[in-house]
């Protein structure tokens, strides 16, 4: 799994590429606090390049959820692919996050 | 007659996961299951076998064996032992998938996902071992389940 993150205006863009699962949530938990400990507070998760996720990842997506909702900011899903999008469907997560089919129209709503 | 297509044992490290879910993925590709339901499998097992690495063994370490058999080349037969603690996730409670952000919990998960995806699954306990039988049939002409 890699994680890159970009920033547009003052929107995070973080995008997980590959597979995440337990063995690695934590890099992308990493990720997540070093953003919020540098202030920021709107993201965009691209995930059009994430080709497996298993729960323990959902948990780190929740963790992210759990903290823009505290200090006032969003984040969105971007890009769900195949399985991936079927995961986030099952376990009720695409009530939680909005999700868009490309970055471009995440960075516009 | 189910014929077996091998077994991988390693301690039950979370350092070992991506090994232990290498050995299914092999066999799903030997047996040329199609790619979308590989992944729907693999994330069964990999449920399971997390849910081992982190819980079987609080006190001291020990393994885990996935083992591998097919019923023809439609019937795969995943078996995941380990001799940890007695536990049968099968009677974990569901969570629930209906609340909002502040109040979902984030942990149940796993176990929802791996009885939406077998066809079918058997917990026993044996020798002083947990031991669960996954069963998933082969989807054929690309039918997703």
């Amino acid at each position: 799994m890699k994680i890159s993150t970009q920033k547009q205006n003052d929107t995070t863009i973080l995008a997980i590429i590959g597979r995440m699962d337990a063995s690695n949530a934590s890099e992308f938990e990493t990720a997540i606090n070093t953003e919020l400990e540098e202030g920021a507070n709107k993201f965009v998760v691209d995930l059009s390049q994430l080709e497996y996720i298993s729960s323990a990842g959902l948990r780190s997506m929740l963790l992210l959820a759990k903290a823009t909702k505290k200090s006032g900011g969003s984040s969105v899903l971007s890009g769900l692919t195949s399985v991936v999008a079927e995961v986030f469907r099952i376990s009720g997560f695409l009530t939680i996050f909005k999700a868009y089919d490309t970055v471009e129209e995440a960075l516009e709503a | 007659m189910r014929r077996d297509l091998g077994h991988i044992c390693l301690p039950a490290e979370i350092s070992n996961l991506g090994k232990l879910k290498d050995f299914v993925r092999e066999q799903l590709v030997l047996l040329d299951f199609p790619p979308e339901q590989s992944l729907k499998i693999e994330l069964a097992c990999d449920e399971l076998i997390t849910n081992t690495i982190s819980y079987a063994y609080p006190e001291k370490a020990g393994d885990i064996v996935v083992c591998c058999r097919v019923l023809g080349l439609e019937t795969l037969f995943v078996t995941i032992t380990d001799q940890g603690v007695p536990y049968n996730p099968l009677e974990a409670p569901p969570p629930n998938l209906d609340l909002d952000v502040d109040d979902r919990q984030l942990g149940g998960l796993g176990l929802f996902f791996v009885q939406e995806l077998v066809d079918d699954i058997v917990y026993t306990r044996e020798d002083n071992c947990n031991v669960l039988v996954l069963t998933f049939h082969k989807d054929i002409d690309g039918n997703n389940r």
